[in-house]
C-alpha cells in the first residue's frame, strides 16, 4: 500500500461535540492502515490533555484513556501548538512528554510537513 | 486533477454541504476528477433520505443524490458516525433490530479506511466543514 501522512489538528474542546472523538478514531484508523500520523492541539482542543476530567457525566468517551493509548498504536507524533503563556499549570500536567511545542507563527511550516491536514 | 471531497458540515447548521456541492461541479466542469466524497462527523447528516425541506427552500439532500446518480459519484458515509447519528442503510437496521432504515440508496456505509485510501489514491483531499 502507498504511504501518504497526515496531520490532524484538534482545536475543539473535548465536551464540547463528538469532534475530538471522531478525530482520535480517524488518527487510529489511518495508524491502523500503516500511514503516518501525528496529531496537533490548538486552543481548546488542549483540554483534552487536562486529567481527571468526569466524561461520565458528559457522556463522552474518555478521550484521555485514548491519548494514553496513542503510542500502542505506534501514534508517536504529538504537537501542542501554542504560545508559552496560554498554557497552565493543570495541562502541563497532561500534555505527554513526547510532544513537541510548535509556536502559532510556527504552523505553516508544521503543515507542510504533510500531504494532507485535517482540522477537527 | 483528482479530487475528494470530505464533509464535516452538517446541512443546516452549516454551509459546508451546498458549498463542497458547488466545488464539485466546477471541478467537473473544468474537466477534473471527483475520486470520492466521504461524509463524516455531522456531515453524515446529508446522507438521510428522509429530510423533506418546504418546496420553496434549496433541497440539498436531493441536489446531492441527484448529482452523485449523474456523475456516478462515489459517496462513502462513514459507518460509525452514521449509526450514531440514526443514518443507517437496509443492512445496519436489520443488523442493529430497527424497524426502518433512512440512508440513501446511492450512498454506501463504510469504515474509516475508505477515508485513508482516499488520501492515497486523490492528489487532493479538501475538507468542507469542521
Amino acid at each position: 500500500m502507498s504511504k501518504t501522512s497526515l496531520l490532524i489538528v484538534i482545536t475543539k474542546s473535548p465536551h464540547g461535540s463528538s469532534a475530538c472523538h471522531e478525530a482520535l478514531d480517524l488518527a487510529l484508523a489511518t495508524a491502523s492502515f500503516e500511514q503516518e500520523i501525528a496529531l496537533a492541539f490548538e486552543g481548546d482542543g488542549l483540554l483534552c490533555f487536562k486529567p481527571d476530567q468526569n466524561y461520565a457525566q458528559s457522556g463522552r468517551k474518555n478521550l484521555f484513556k485514548m491519548l494514553k493509548a496513542l503510542p500502542v498504536f505506534g501514534i508517536e507524533a504529538l504537537y501542542v501548538i501554542t504560545d508559552s503563556s496560554e498554557l497552565n499549570d493543570e495541562h502541563v500536567a497532561g500534555i505527554p512528554e513526547n510532544s513537541q511545542q510548535i509556536r502559532s507563527d510556527q504552523r505553516g511550516e508544521l503543515y507542510a510537513r504533510f500531504d494532507n491536514v485535517l482540522h477537527f | 486533477m483528482k479530487f475528494a471531497i470530505l464533509i464535516l458540515g452538517s446541512p443546516y447548521s452549516t454551509q459546508a454541504p451546498v458549498t463542497a456541492l458547488h466545488f464539485c461541479r466546477a471541478a467537473l466542469a473544468e474537466g477534473h476528477e471527483i475520486y470520492r466524497v466521504f461524509l463524516y462527523g455531522e456531515g453524515v447528516h446529508l446522507a438521510t433520505r428522509l429530510a423533506t425541506p418546504p418546496q420553496d427552500e434549496l433541497n440539498i439532500y436531493n441536489d446531492w443524490a441527484k448529482f452523485v446518480d449523474e456523475h456516478k459519484i462515489d459517496l462513502v458515509t462513514c459507518i460509525a458516525a452514521a449509526a450514531r447519528r440514526g443514518i443507517i442503510d437496509s443492512a445496519e437496521a436489520k443488523r442493529h433490530e430497527k424497524d426502518s432504515d433512512n440512508m440513501m440508496a446511492a450512498y454506501e456505509l463504510s469504515g474509516l479506511g475508505q477515508l485513508v485510501d482516499t488520501q492515497i489514491h486523490a492528489d487532493r483531499l479538501i475538507t468542507f466543514g469542521s
